[in-house]
């Protein structure tokens, strides 16, 4: 099957903290081949002994992972990326800090764009020292931000106190935004892409992401509604950042339908194919021991087409 | 016969190569009778007579903005549409629509702006055709959001715009599709609204008149004589003839008829083509030209260029008709004499609108008409001598070579190499073209001083810390016949108007200083126009000159603040 690469749009106010997160999913990609698109080339970490060259607006490292310098446009950039070999296994794109990210979504949903990518999201860094603090336009922006999340993130978590950690992301649960509030880069990596057991590199005393989050793989025997499936992935509880798996619709007959979850967001396709023993799955990563997994599974059941009344 | 008007004691600017300066002028039927000094206009002055002391002021030809878009500008507003400002919270917002349904009973339309993504998001709903049908199902809506980026429509909208799962994408834009049935959301990015704006009916006749009406007011109120309002329809044609019916059409117009229907549709675009843009020509107006996109734009990265966008990639941009399609339009319009007006901002869409008229006048050898090549962004240095060569005008919009944010996105785009060549206005007249300014309003403001004074300085007056942005000034004699006779030429007008010579049609300003002895810097763009004569009568007299003769101006005092 034809590898389409997710993408994630790192969104955040000004020195909200969304260069420390590009890196730390800079420095966690560990064998994935990933683009990074940044506003301020400085700004971005990268080893100098990884380098395998620099040229204008464009670093590639020796991994296969390239950093490039954001240009006015998007769609143009991220369509050359899209098609280069080897193809990118995921890209990172640091929106301006004045910028609405939802804009960006929108752009990359072009038809040229949409059918060449996997799924969009937009992750929104809130600056832990600060973001409470804002006010006029300036919180009115970081606001529509978060609003445009899909998953936010406590950046500067290191320079607050866990208790103002805690309340701000308690501040955006209440609004019903997932929100990771330790965000080490394995820890990122498997709410993005839904991966475990990432190594780490470099140094760090992060945990790593199996101790934070747990994988759970539900059977999901179809034909399911697509609207009642709609209805429980809009609903899934608040510790899920992550699902992907494929399931059968019975409003798609004739292929299966590639379900992906990034934080809020919910994108549902036609599947091009299936990758072995995953059909009437869908794997879950959520916080460990915080998920009553039988219940989401008893939820998914429901969505059959011979269940009843749901 | 004696004259009816008498301008004297004036420093006056002709523009006129056989004679530069006077101290005054005689009109006589609407046209110059006499220019010189006062002793010379004296044969002409008679008991009935209207002599008006300027009290040394100076004066010059009006000016000519040959690219404006005052339906664009100020025609949403005007036509009454739906405005919920600010966050509206998806229940302000139902309730605006609702409300507005109620005060426009029937089952037109309810369309205007605006919804805001993270107020619905807040609150968990999606802004799609479902939320907007739980709104108002029986009529169909349509509302942009903040950003204008997107379009919000119900079922209706899409069922009379004819919108569903089969219906392709345009180049320009999407329809947000249902990602596993491909049914359209409601939700409609960029260019996907002229699908639905194509459903609605045209703004309100009085909507569309009051809009180029303020326009002239304040054009006049700026010494403008000469405008071209690009893309009209059969609708804004009429709004044009009800002004000069009513002697408010203030300048000379020349409408261009939109070629797409990327903005709004023409409906009568055949029927008009054909002969029926003859029943609006007047004294003042003529619809004998069309306008179309060529290419794109710098922002989007869609100017169409001679090279690729960056090296190493293929992206040259987008041309939105074939060279085959242009080529045989230009000769036809050629042969009926109709203008081209072309928007081309890369060099490659240039280039092949140059080669195009020189292919067709290979072909048909009929007539030339002089088209136009709108705003001229980037030129490759080889087509400088062939606007002269085809008698092709070079229209700029030169506020965009005012160094601010708005100029500098452009040379981000551009990159440096072609910023370097970008704007070349000074080798379009070294090379014997005629260079003409357009405002592009709402693109940039409507006061044409601006751009006039960035001609000579390429300066920013409100930021005179920033250096000169990059291109080559011209100076100021140049930059008057620029802003006069070449606009004069750019509408066929220049053996009518354009300077003031004996013979041509009595257009002429009044100005609060003379352009000679300021600093260019701000002295030009900040020049208060105290009359504007159109025809020998005045549209806009701002100290009363000739209102202490018992002639009224078209237009009162103050002008509206557009």
């Amino acid at each position: 099957m034809t590898h389409r690469p997710g993408v994630t749009v790192v969104s955040g106010f000004l020195g909200a903290g969304k260069t420390t997160l590009v890196n730390r999913l800079l420095s966690g990609a560990g064998a994935r081949r990933v683009a990074v698109l940044v506003n301020d080339f400085g700004a971005i970490n990268v080893d100098a002994a990884l380098i395998e060259r620099r040229e204008a607006g464009v670093i590639a490292l020796a991994n296969g992972c390239v950093c490039c310098s954001l240009q006015a446009d998007l769609v143009a950039q991220v369509d050359a990326i899209v098609r280069q070999e080897p193809p990118f296994e995921h890209l990172v794109v640091e929106a301006s800090g004045v910028s609405d990210p939802g804009q960006i979504r929108r752009a990359l949903g072009y038809p040229r764009l949409r059918d060449r990518l996997g799924t969009v999201a937009v992750v929104t860094v809130l600056d832990a020292t600060r973001h409470r603090a804002l006010s006029g336009p300036p919180r009115e922006l970081a606001d529509s931000q978060l609003l445009a999340a899909d998953l936010a993130v406590i950046g500067k978590a290191d320079l607050a106190t866990p208790a103002e950690c805690a309340a701000l992301a308690a501040a955006c649960t209440a609004q019903g935004i997932r929100t990771l509030a330790a965000a080490d880069a394995p820890a990122l990596w498997a709410a993005v892409l839904g991966d475990a057991g990432t190594q780490v590199r470099g140094q760090g005393t992060v945990a790593p992401a199996a101790e934070v989050f747990e994988h759970v793989a539900l059977r999901v025997p179809g034909p399911l509604r697509l609207r009642a499936l709609r209805e429980v992935l809009a609903a899934l509880p608040a510790e899920v950042f992550r699902g992907k798996g494929f399931v059968r619709v019975a409003e798609l007959p004739d292929a299966d339908c590639e379900v992906q979850v990034v934080g809020d967001h919910v994108d549902l396709r036609r599947a091009t194919g299936i990758g072995p023993g995953l059909r009437d799955t869908l794997v879950f990563i959520g916080l460990r021991g915080r998920v009553d997994w039988p219940a989401l599974e008893a939820r998914l059941a429901g969505c059959g087409a011979s269940a009843d009344g749901a | 016969m004696h004259a009816d008007l008498a301008l004297v004691n004036g420093r006056i600017y002709t523009v006129d190569g056989a004679r530069p300066w006077a101290d005054a002028v005689a009109v006589r039927g609407g046209r110059f009778a006499a220019v010189g000094t006062r002793a010379e206009i004296a044969p002409l002055i008679g008991p009935t007579t209207r002599i008006v002391d300027l009290g040394g002021r100076f004066a010059m030809p009006g000016l000519y903005d040959m690219h404006t878009h005052p339906d664009l500008a100020l025609g949403p507003t005007y036509a009454g549409q739906l405005e919920v400002p600010g966050d509206p919270t998806p229940a302000d917002l139902a309730a605006a629509i609702r409300g507005y349904a109620a005060d426009h009973p029937g089952d037109g339309w309810v369309y205007g702006k605006q919804f805001v993504w993270y107020t619905f998001r807040r609150e968990r709903i999606v802004p799609n055709r479902e939320w907007l049908d739980g709104v108002l199902a029986d009529r169909p809506v349509a509302i942009h959001d903040r950003s204008w980026g997107c379009l919000l429509v119900n079922s209706r909208a899409l069922e009379l715009a004819g919108i569903d799962a089969a219906t392709p994408d345009p180049s320009n834009g999407y329809i947000e599709r249902d990602s596993l049935t491909g049914e359209p959301t409601g939700i409609l990015v960029d260019g996907a609204y002229a699908l639905v704006y194509r459903a609605m009916p045209p703004w309100p006749a009085a909507a569309l008149e009051r809009a180029y009406g303020d326009a002239l007011h304040f054009q006049a109120s700026r010494g403008v004589v000469g405008v071209k309002y690009v893309h009209v329809c059969e609708h804004r044609l009429d709004a044009l003839q009800a002004l000069d019916r009513r002697g408010r059409l203030s300048a000379r117009v020349e409408a261009a008829i939109s070629w797409q229907d990327d903005i709004f549709p023409v409906r009568r675009r055949w029927e008009l083509m054909a002969g029926a843009r003859h029943h609006y020509r007047s004294r003042r107006l003529n619809a004998n030209a069309i306008k179309f996109h060529f290419d794109g734009t710098a922002e989007a990265r869609s100017s169409y260029l001679a090279s690729p966008w960056r090296d190493g990639e293929d992206w040259r941009g987008h041309l939105n008709l074939t060279i085959e399609h242009l080529t045989d339009l230009i000769e036809q319009m050629d042969r009926e004499g109709v203008r081209v007006i072309a928007h081309c901002t890369g060099d490659g869409a240039s280039d092949v609108f140059l080669d195009a008229i020189a292919a067709a006048r290979r072909r048909g050898g009929a007539r030339r008409v002089r088209h136009q090549c709108a705003h001229s962004t980037l030129l490759l240095e080889r087509n400088l001598p062939r606007f002269a060569e085809l008698g092709v005008i070079a229209e700029f919009s030169p506020v965009g070579w005012i160094p601010g944010p708005f100029a500098y996105a452009r040379r981000d785009a551009y990159g440096e190499e072609r910023m370097s060549r970008a704007f070349d206005f000074k080798g379009v007249l070294d090379a014997g073209g005629v260079a003409v300014m357009g405002t592009d309003w709402p693109v940039s403001p409507l006061d044409p001083w601006q751009g006039f004074e960035g001609l000579v300085t390429r300066r920013n007056p409100a930021r005179p810390d920033l250096p000169p942005f990059s291109g080559a000034p011209i100076p100021l004699e140049a930059a008057i016949r620029v802003m006069t006779l070449n606009g004069a030429w750019a509408m066929d007008l220049e053996q009518e108007a354009g300077s003031i010579s004996v013979g041509k049609r009595a257009d002429l300003i009044v100005l609060d200083r003379n352009l000679f002895e300021v600093d260019p810097v701000g002295g030009i763009s900040g020049a208060r126009v105290e009359l504007t004569l159109v025809d020998g009568e005045p549209t806009w007299d701002a100290a009363g000159l000739l209102a202490a003769h018992g002639l009224a101006p078209v237009w009162p005092v103050p002008a509206p603040a557009l």
